[in-house]
């Protein structure tokens, strides 16, 4: 065998360890960041729970929204079920579910047994929608505001602490300019 | 002082170790075989210190000497004496000098075993693992220091995390971490045979009790570990693909192959570039594990401390093994082309089918793990891979293993063994009644079940024709890959066919599953050690009949003010039932989850069948060394 041939293994190992160094530097709950303050994709989904119903990115304009990626596969997204429903009836933001590569009954079913934290979810079998806005794992939440551009994407499991670290202060400051704009 | 102490002797174990990388290296070199004999002495010395550095870690926690930050975040002084002992390896800092106490504890093993070993090879193979422990000694002095004080010396510690606190923890992580460092045995051996220039059927044969024996450490830890997640943390299942669990899966799949490999080289002289690559990738993949888990490089429900400096030295530590391995394979591997010839169909074709199909696996799993970091890492945007692509890339490769394992039995080394045909086919043809009868069995028909379970007793009959000529050897191999064929069976049926419900329940109320009546009798208040718990008493009936009684609990540990659910679980071999008490809705009502899970047990009692075959191979390897020791001396003299 050719001797330069066994230096693959090495070479293919060299590239993933570089890859990885890079990886590790940033922060696991802050990945990609490659949406922020851009517009919502254009986009026609079903609902998930009404089939007649449609989504599209109109239905996240006039209203800041926190946009929560889940899948009935998810472990980590059932686990943010409470916290999420704490959320449920804020009035400063709609919370909106992006059902990630599911299927329908699998996925009300899940919201049948552990309670519907959303106002509605999106049906994203396929992960169309979620390519598009870079989805990079399960559980994943993003802010919209009101002119539907994405503003903040976290990664990872929401608890009160991530909450009120990281999102409060970004809906106050959407708040507050929505309001100047406007008086 | 006692926690000094445990300082001091690892600075000691680190002294050692740097002698043990040097000195027999050394005597190679200027062939003095004085130094060479250091090897063994010194390597007893390592594992000794370091034997009592991690006692007297032990002992701070049995007499709580929350002056050692470890043990003040870690126990607590209610905590049960069985508990306090098991929190040495609970966390971060106590789990890597675990890591070490293990390499330590291999590395005396090879010491000791070496006089049916080429002493050369052997003071090499104890050389590198000295190297490997020099790194783990400078990396928990400097890095992760269990020792470390704290002062004012807190009152009280912060208590064992209570997921922690079970019977499952006690076993699960250091039968995982042998498992894992075991491998570091032939990941030296490999290094021990490209720097002596010979990877021969000798170098195999002493290379693949340590790669049997840490399979072996890594199979069970893996079921104690599924089983575990299965009924302490309440979630009803046993396996997400979470990366810590591919963690274990990885090592798992290519030192599997690694086996598979080194029977080869042993018995026919080839195969060695795979013996070479899957002893350097399957310790790689090793420490990946434990860097995967230890650095929060990934987020995962398995929640631990989030440390990137660590996760950057431990990084730096598998560079610099896996580079300077790959680097000297690529110097010194042998590059004249094997001269053993073989057939399509036969034996040697088969454990390279398995290889080839085993390394994909493993591959499989390595890149769903790390590609959506590494995607955003090279800037390419994002993208986002779950459990639907584990599922739609890990079967396929999974049914072709069923497949040749199938035919393994009936194999020959060079060629078919002319007449197996038609046993083949009759076989076949059995597995192909009784797997789809089976399958047709069940309230659903998928043909996906069907083709699993042809497949599983496909394996499981073909495997029965040892019968006729039964060895230990040949019941290890038996053993294994029926388990193997167990837990396909136990997978895919209690995926396709677990059904369960959730409903809101209190004293006297009822409620149905899978043709079960589940009657709740009352709600009982417990006091334990440190916590409080509310049982519920759950009748269970079938047609009238009492089943069983199910005592789901709900902990609440005072110290770190946590809710633990303990589910209540009845088990047979046909199925489970399980059932999981989650909120208190109102004054008297519990929110409860039930689930029937058929054939779950077999998930684990296949596991518990590879055990049992390889430590029957393992067991068979030892009393047939006699016999082959003339081979290997014969060997010694041909190389």
């Amino acid at each position: 065998m050719n001797r330069l041939k066994l230096f693959l293994p090495l070479i293919l190992v060299l590239f993933m360890g570089i890859a990885l160094y890079f990886g590790l530097k940033q922060d696991p709950h802050q990945l990609g960041l490659t949406q922020q303050d851009k517009p919502m994709p254009v986009f026609v989904a079903e609902d998930l729970l009404l089939r007649n119903k449609t989504f599209s990115q109109q239905d996240f304009i006039g209203h800041i929204t926190v946009l929560n990626v889940w899948a009935s596969w998810c472990p980590s997204c059932k686990l943010e079920f409470p916290f999420l429903k704490t959320l449920r009836e804020r009035p400063e933001f709609k919370l909106y579910g992006l059902n990630y590569r599911d299927n329908r009954p699998a996925a009300q079913e899940v919201l049948n047994k552990l309670g519907n934290p959303y106002l509605r979810s999106v049906y994203d079998p396929n992960g169309k929608l979620a390519l598009e806005l870079g989805v990079y794992g399960t559980p994943e939440t993003y802010l919209i505001d009101s002119q539907g551009v994405i503003r903040y994407r976290y990664s990872g499991e929401l608890n009160q602490e991530v909450w009120q670290k990281e999102f409060q202060p970004k809906i106050e400051v959407l708040q507050s300019m929505a309001s100047g704009g406007s008086s | 002082m006692i926690p000094d102490l445990g300082l001091l002797s690892l600075s000691g174990a680190l002294a050692l170790a740097i002698l043990l990388s040097i000195v027999p290296l050394a005597g190679i070199y200027c062939r003095r075989a004085l130094l060479i004999r250091y090897a063994a002495p010194l390597s007893y010395g390592v594992c000794l210190l370091i034997t009592l550095s991690i006692s007297f870690l032990g002992y701070s926690f049995a007499t709580d000497d929350f002056s050692v930050m470890y043990v003040a975040q870690h126990s607590n002084s209610q905590l049960p004496l069985f508990f306090k002992v098991a929190a040495v390896w609970g966390g971060h800092e106590g789990s890597m000098l675990f890591w070490l106490f293990s390499l330590s504890i291999w590395t005396a093993l090879v010491a000791a075993l070496r006089s049916r070993m080429d002493r050369q090879i052997n003071s090499t193979v104890l050389a590198i693992l000295g190297l490997i422990m020099v790194g783990f000694c400078l990396f928990i002095l400097l890095y992760s220091n269990p020792f470390e004080r704290v002062f004012p010396a807190p009152m009280e510690g912060r208590d064992l995390n209570p997921m922690l606190q079970d019977i499952g923890l006690i076993f699960h992580p250091p039968l995982l971490y042998l498992g894992y460092v075991g491998f570091a045995v032939n990941f030296a051996f490999a290094i021990a045979a490209l720097l002596s220039g010979r990877m021969d059927a000798a170098v195999a044969y002493w290379s693949r009790p340590w790669a049997l024996a840490a399979w072996i450490c890594l199979t069970a830890g893996i079921i104690l570990g599924s089983w575990w997640a299965y009924y302490e943390l309440g979630w009803g299942g046993w396996w997400f693909w979470d990366p810590v669990e591919n963690a274990s899966l990885m090592p798992w799949l290519s030192g599997t192959a690694l086996l598979h490999a080194l029977i080869v080289t042993e018995q026919r002289g080839t195969f060695s570039y795979w013996s070479l690559l899957l002893s350097i990738f399957t310790f790689a993949l090793s420490l990946l594990g434990t860097f995967i888990v230890r650095s929060g490089v990934l987020t995962s429900v398995h929640a631990f401390a989030v440390d990137p400096d660590r996760g950057i030295m431990l990084l730096l530590l598998l560079g610099v093994a896996i580079v300077g391995a790959l680097t000297l394979f690529a110097l010194r591997a042998n590059t004249q082309s094997a001269v053993a010839r073989f057939s399509l169909f036969s034996r040697e074709a088969l454990l390279l089918m398995a290889n080839v199909l085993l390394s994909v696996a493993t591959l499989i799993v390595l890149i769903g793990t790390f590609y959506p970091m590494l995607f955003t890492a090279l800037g390419l945007g994002s993208i986002s891979v779950g459990a639907p692509y584990f599922n739609s890339t890990f079967v396929p490769p999974v049914l072709l293993i069923l497949m040749v394992m199938g035919l393994s039995p009936l194999s020959r080394w060079k060629s078919m063994a002319s007449g197996q045909i038609k046993w083949l086919a009759a076989l076949a043809l059995l597995a192909l009644i009784a797997g789809g009868t089976a399958a047709l069995m069940f309230e659903r028909f998928y043909p996906m079940v069907a083709v699993a379970l042809v497949l599983s007793v496909w394996v499981i009959v073909s495997n029965l024709t040892f019968v006729r000529h039964l060895s230990l050897r040949r019941l290890g191999v038996l053993l294994a890959h029926c388990g193997v064929a167990v837990t396909a069976i136990g997978i895919t049926l209690s995926s396709y066919y677990s059904t369960e419900t959730g409903v809101k329940m209190g004293p006297g109320s009822e409620s149905t599953l899978s043709g079960y009546q589940f009657h709740y009798d009352e709600t009982r208040l417990l006091i334990g050690p440190n916590y409080t718990a509310e049982q519920a008493v759950i009748r269970v009936t079938r047609e009238g009949k009492e089943v069983t009684l199910l005592m789901p609990e709900r902990r609440h540990y005072t110290v770190r003010t946590m809710l633990m659910s303990e589910p209540g679980i009845s088990w047979n071999l046909l199925a489970d039932l399980y059932v999981v008490m989650g909120e208190k809705v109102d004054k008297q009502n519990y929110a409860l989850r039930f689930h029937y899970k058929p054939f779950i047990r077999w998930v684990w009692g296949g596991g518990l069948l590879m055990v049992l075959g390889g430590g029957c191979s393992l067991w068979s390897k030892r009393s047939s060394k006699k016999n082959n020791a003339g081979m290997c001396q014969h060997n010694e003299v041909t190389s």
